[in-house]
């Protein structure tokens, strides 16, 4: 059913926003695509799978504090080091990480997967009329509002949010009024951090089962999407996730069993024409041309 | 004599392997007003970005009130009480006036006498008051110049450096920025002045330095601003 499938697909899509904020924030400090932020996702679905028998609040304040003091250790140890370094360098070394961490899932919780069964009730129906909604679906929808209209209020309304909104424009013009770099960077990584942690909580209700490339997947598609609106501006790059979830939930839900199978051929598709035509991003200002800015 | 409050010693700084400032040593004293001029890629804005940090400083020593700021960091330079307007204005388009000028305070030693020093700053500056909730891209050019110049003195500095000020404004424009300059020296900021417009500033500050290939070749009074003959000498000398 259409309307099924359609809300269904926005929450999936504000899943993906969710991905996209966190990739388009630390973007936005230090123009760097940071593949990590995947890792984080898995890094807090394993807490929750080793936390299981704890109790739920317990298991889910443990998924935040590793998603958050991971997200800063690696920004520490890996890329402060690496600031003022070229493009590439840092880029090379968010698969670095990414690869590093993922080895150590692999030795740690084999290949097969672990099942973190939580909060397994929101996955009920929750029927209104001919409508069979899951309880989590309802989660998503709710968790992606709260989540993106906070960000948008720490940036908007706090000091630390204009810091970074000018950090984002311009890093050095920031610096020579005194904005403090490893400040507004560390902040960037604490919010990647939580909206991880959110990702990863919801996902994990979704699909028990948690593997290495757990969050990888999800990222790498929430990163096309970011790419499609125009990362380098938040609310586009939300847009650009939220609109590759949409589009991939909801041709699996509409394409014909015999296609379903391509729905991400699909997806890709449509993300090779859009960028054919607007390479800046669909929702990039118009007349820009490029991702970089001066 | 006022305090030192800027003392350049010697000071060297490259791009790589390409020296750009060679040797410069320079005086500011408390309230005074120094002019650097000098032909474009004679050095002036890399003295000026090496004082901030952001250009490391090669060799020499650079004192802030009697303290080495060689090898400190941009943001901490400006907490010590060091502004910087740079060329070209460098405000933030899409933030808001009042956002661009409340980024001023991220480099503002204390919260102390903030209301007074906006009254004062609004004074001096009636439009940064006036169109606060517009888009700072929506400004016109003296206007955003008046506004990066507001949001340096929004951090309390004791020395301002300014970038060029007038690039690219009216002559009335003009005016009216060095007028607000002079009442900014009034209240005893320091300010260490990069012009193209040699004669003005010749004549409008207390010293001014002619820079020319990384070298300080002469120094004029505001007495000699008319004295052309030694200017074109230092310029192309």
């Amino acid at each position: 059913m259409l309307l099924q499938a359609i809300i269904d697909a926005v929450a999936v899509g504000a899943l993906y926003a969710l991905v996209a904020v966190g990739l388009a924030l630390v973007f936005g400090v230090m123009r760097l695509i940071n593949f990590a932020q995947g890792e984080l996702i898995t890094a807090g679905a394993y807490s929750l799978y080793l936390t299981r028998n704890l109790p739920l609040v317990v298991s889910i304040i443990v998924c935040f504090v590793v998603c958050v003091v991971l997200s800063v250790l690696i920004e520490r140890v890996a890329f402060r080091p690496l600031r003022g370094a070229s493009p590439a360098t840092t880029l090379v070394a968010t698969f670095a990480v990414a690869f590093a961490l993922e080895a150590v899932w692999l030795i740690a919780f084999t290949p097969q997967g672990k099942t973190a069964d939580l909060l397994s009730t929101l996955n009920q129906p929750a029927t209104h009329g001919s409508l069979h909604l899951r309880w989590l679906t309802i989660v998503e929808l709710g968790a992606g509002l709260l989540l993106l209209g906070g960000t948008a209020l720490v940036l908007n309304r706090t000091t630390i949010g204009l810091h970074m909104r000018a950090a984002a424009t311009n890093f050095r013009d920031a610096q020579l009024l005194g904005v403090r770099a490893d400040r507004v960077i560390m902040f960037a990584f604490v919010m990647a951090g939580v909206l991880a942690a959110v990702v990863s909580l919801l996902l994990t209700v979704s699909q028990p089962l948690v593997t290495p490339t757990f969050g990888l997947d999800v990222t790498i598609l929430a990163l096309v999407g970011a790419v499609l609106g125009g990362i380098d501006r938040l609310a586009s790059a939300t847009a650009g996730g939220f609109l590759i979830g949409f589009i991939t939930s909801f041709l699996g839900d509409e394409l014909p069993a015999s296609l379903s199978n391509f729905s991400l051929s699909f997806t890709f598709g449509i993300v090779i024409l859009v960028l054919l035509i607007r390479p800046a991003g669909l929702l990039a200002a118009l007349g820009q041309s490029s991702v970089e800015r001066v | 004599m006022p305090e030192a409050i800027l003392e350049l010693d010697r000071v060297e700084a490259s791009y790589g392997p390409v020296p750009v400032v060679r040797g410069v040593s320079l005086t500011a004293r408390g309230g005074e007003i120094v002019g650097l001029i000098g032909p474009n890629g004679a050095g002036k804005t890399t003295t000026l970005l090496t004082i901030m940090g952001v250009v490391p400083c090669a060799g020499g020593e650079i004192k802030f009130r009697g303290e080495s700021i060689r090898g400190v960091r941009p943001e901490k330079v400006v907490r010590r009480g060091i502004a910087l307007v740079p060329e070209g204005h460098r405000i933030f388009g899409d933030l808001t006036v009042a956002e661009n000028l409340r980024l001023g305070l991220a480099g503002r030693p204390s919260p102390d006498g903030l209301s007074e020093d906006l009254e004062w700053i609004h004074g001096i500056f009636p439009v940064v008051n006036e169109f606060r909730d517009r888009p700072a891209g929506a400004l016109s050019g003296g206007q955003q110049q008046q506004l990066a110049i507001a949001r340096a003195l929004i951090a309390a500095p004791q020395l301002l450096l300014l970038d060029e000020p007038s690039l690219g404004l009216a002559p009335s424009v003009v005016d009216d920025v060095l007028r607000a300059l002079g009442e900014i020296r009034g209240r005893g900021v320091t300010m260490v002045l990069v012009e193209q417009r040699a004669q003005l500033i010749a004549g409008f500050a207390d010293r001014t330095h002619v820079l020319n290939n990384g070298e300080i070749r002469t120094t004029l009074t505001p007495s000699e601003a008319k004295d052309t003959s030694r200017m074109i000498a230092a310029y192309f000398g």
